[in-house]
């Protein structure tokens, strides 16, 4: 801890100093963000249906991005504070007082959290999304600092994302960031290579790989080819991920773990979308040969080594200004399934509306259920 | 359409020797399609997209060389570091967010780029009039003001993105004032009118231009260039997919 502390420190440092005479040169200096508010009424199965069934959340949450360009580099800030009231307030203030260490405000997936003690309900929910500077080396660029390194096709899972973790806990699936340095170049016009190392405290846990990936004109195929070594699981990785179009776009990915005891998995993606008139449709299968590592939490659930997942989507343009969406993840081993339906309204200039009624479903029925308004507005 | 993508720059020369006899269809075509041509071009512009009343306003910054190579950055808050970059017949798409670069193909190539009214099969032809279409000369007469050649452009191919055109061009200053668009059934589905033209160097060039898809209730799309730079130095190296993510 006290490495990454100090590894950190003077990431952030390089940063802040590397920032502001870049703004001061000839460069330009950008300030924008987000802001949203989300109102949530939910229901969770607990017994007999009572009052204590039923709960509400919100999030009040405030996105800021700065950047910085100058000559052949850049450095860009992304912060997002979140003052969450309500049943999510209590759930982290609960999974709080079930650690060993109790302590306040503490840490919650990549997030840190503080209880606001005048309010039993609230807390601060604070994420660095983005710190990160990028230099320019001749034909190569190096990227220092937290930032997304996306190496995956899928949209929902994406087993040859080493290092971006699938948020599927939002509307849409998201990639968390990773703290990792970055060195990538361009093959051609339509190819790159990327060096990428995200080393930790003991460096021989950390997670290292080289890709290599291009888009093959003459056949219409993009397709990479990564290498490389999961040191704190002390596997070997190989994985490879393609995209070609006939009509519907089908995307593939398989992920290989060789460990050092000689183990050896395989998980692997197959999709594809496509659309018929104001319709889009997406469709994707997972493999999970990870066991727990690799299994997909549904709506927040700890998941069990599944093996088996799928994801559908369909979206209908109702409108210049409305989509109207309905989704489901499916856990087939365990016969759960997360539905959500969204409407989508693009409600004036920067600004969006977004309905969304969200559920999870397994033999017993509904387990839970979540009906949630969400107005964002961006500047 | 590639005028929308490109270059927004489909000038004629100027000062042509209109006074002479009354020039040929290709003559025509072949005078406007000339001085679209250019070396390169950086431009910041403006999308005002008014879809059944409600008014849209997108940013962008955009550099081309050529007619087959371009990248495009949208600024405004919504859109801020969506890029786009066009390499000949082929375009590819990056949200920065998720560091996901996408390429648009099969379907989406028939959606609107960014909601407009230019969809991305039209954003994508690079040929030049007098190779996608045969002209014939139909007349002369006053458009809003300005005298113009009228010519209707009949398909050489089926793949061209439509049949048939009609097409208002400025006989002094050989730039196109309107166009009709028609589908091979005979529809008129969409039309575009040059708005402003400006004086640049020695060219006449539309700055603003409007654009409605007759087939979208109440829609019309209006790309304004704010400033223009022509034939300035491009590196080519810009227009690559690991520059993209850059």
């Amino acid at each position: 801890m006290k490495g990454d502390a100090v590894g950190a420190a003077v990431l952030a440092a390089a940063i802040l100093f590397g920032a502001f005479p870049l703004a001061a040169q000839e460069g330009s200096f950008e300030f924008a963000g987000v802001f949203s508010r989300s109102d949530a009424a939910a229901y969770a199965e607990a017994g007999e249906l009572d009052a204590a069934d039923f709960s509400w959340t919100a999030a009040s949450a405030l996105e800021l991005e700065l950047r910085a360009a100058g000559e052949g580099a850049r450095a860009e800030a992304a912060f997002r504070a979140t003052l969450l009231n309500g049943s999510a307030a209590r759930a982290l203030l609960a999974l709080a007082a079930l650690s060993p260490y109790p302590a306040s405000p503490f840490a919650s997936g990549g997030a840190l959290v503080v209880p606001l003690t005048s309010e039993p309900d609230a807390v601060l929910f604070l994420e660095l999304r983005s710190l990160q500077l990028r230099l320019d080396l001749g034909d190569a660029r190096l990227r220092a600092g937290r930032q997304v390194v996306n190496f995956g096709r899928g949209q929902a899972f994406s087993p040859a994302d080493v290092f971006a973790r699938r948020d599927l806990s939002g509307l849409s699936p998201a990639r968390a960031p990773a703290d990792a340095l970055r060195l990538s170049g361009p093959i051609g016009q339509l190819g790159g290579w990327d060096l990428v190392a995200a080393p930790r405290a003991v460096p021989e846990d950390g997670t290292y790989a080289a890709r290599a990936w291009a888009w093959a004109w003459a056949f219409g195929v993009d397709g990479g080819l990564l290498a490389g070594r999961d040191g704190r699981r002390g596997d070997w990785l190989a994985a490879a991920d393609f995209q070609f179009d006939l009509g519907a776009t089908f995307r593939g990915e398989a992920l290989l773990r060789y460990s050092d005891s000689g183990d050896a998995h395989a998980s692997a993606m197959a999709g594809l979308d496509w659309s018929l008139g104001d319709f889009i449709m997406a469709a994707e299968y997972y493999r999970n040969g990870d066991g727990a590592a690799g299994a997909v939490p549904l709506s927040g659930v700890p998941g069990a080594d599944s093996e088996h997942y799928l994801f559908a989507t369909l979206g209908w343009q109702m409108g210049d200004f409305a989509t109207l969406a309905a989704s489901a993840l499916a856990d087939l081993d365990e016969g759960l399934w997360a539905p959500a339906l969204s409407l989508a309204v693009d409600a004036t200039q920067n600004a969006d509306l977004v309905l969304a009624l969200r559920g999870l479903v397994g033999s017993g029925g509904v387990s839970s259920a979540a009906l949630a308004a969400t107005l964002e507005l961006s500047f | 359409m590639k005028r929308f993508f490109v270059t927004m720059v489909a000038a004629a020369a100027a000062f042509s020797a209109f006074a002479q006899a009354a020039p040929t269809a290709a003559e025509i075509l072949a005078k406007v399609d000339a001085n679209e041509k250019f070396s390169s071009i950086e431009y910041e512009g403006r999308m005002e997209l008014v879809l059944a009343g409600k008014t849209r306003v997108k940013t962008m910054k955009a550099v081309a060389l050529g007619a087959d190579k371009a990248f495009i950055e949208f600024t405004n808050p919504e859109d801020r570091g969506v890029r786009y970059l066009k390499l000949g017949d082929e375009l590819w798409m990056y949200f920065p967010k998720e560091d996901d670069t996408v390429k648009i193909s099969g379907h989406l190539l028939r959606e609107g780029m960014m909601g407009s009214d230019v969809s991305y099969e039209e954003a994508l032809e690079s040929d030049s009039l007098s190779e996608i279409y045969d002209a014939v000369v139909k007349g002369r007469e006053d458009y809003e003001g300005r005298p113009v050649w009228v010519l209707e452009l009949a398909a050489k191919k089926s793949s061209a993105t439509y049949a048939r055109q009609i097409l208002r061009v400025d006989a002094e200053r050989y730039v196109t004032l309107s166009a009709e668009l028609y589908a091979k059934s005979g529809k008129l589905l969409k039309i575009s009118r040059t708005l402003e033209v400006r004086l640049i160097g020695t060219r006449w060039y539309p700055v603003k231009v409007e654009l409605s898809d007759k087939l979208r209730k109440d829609s019309r799309t209006t790309f304004e260039l704010v400033s223009i730079k022509l034939d300035v130095p491009v590196d080519p190296k810009r227009f690559s997919l690991s520059e993209l993510g850059k």
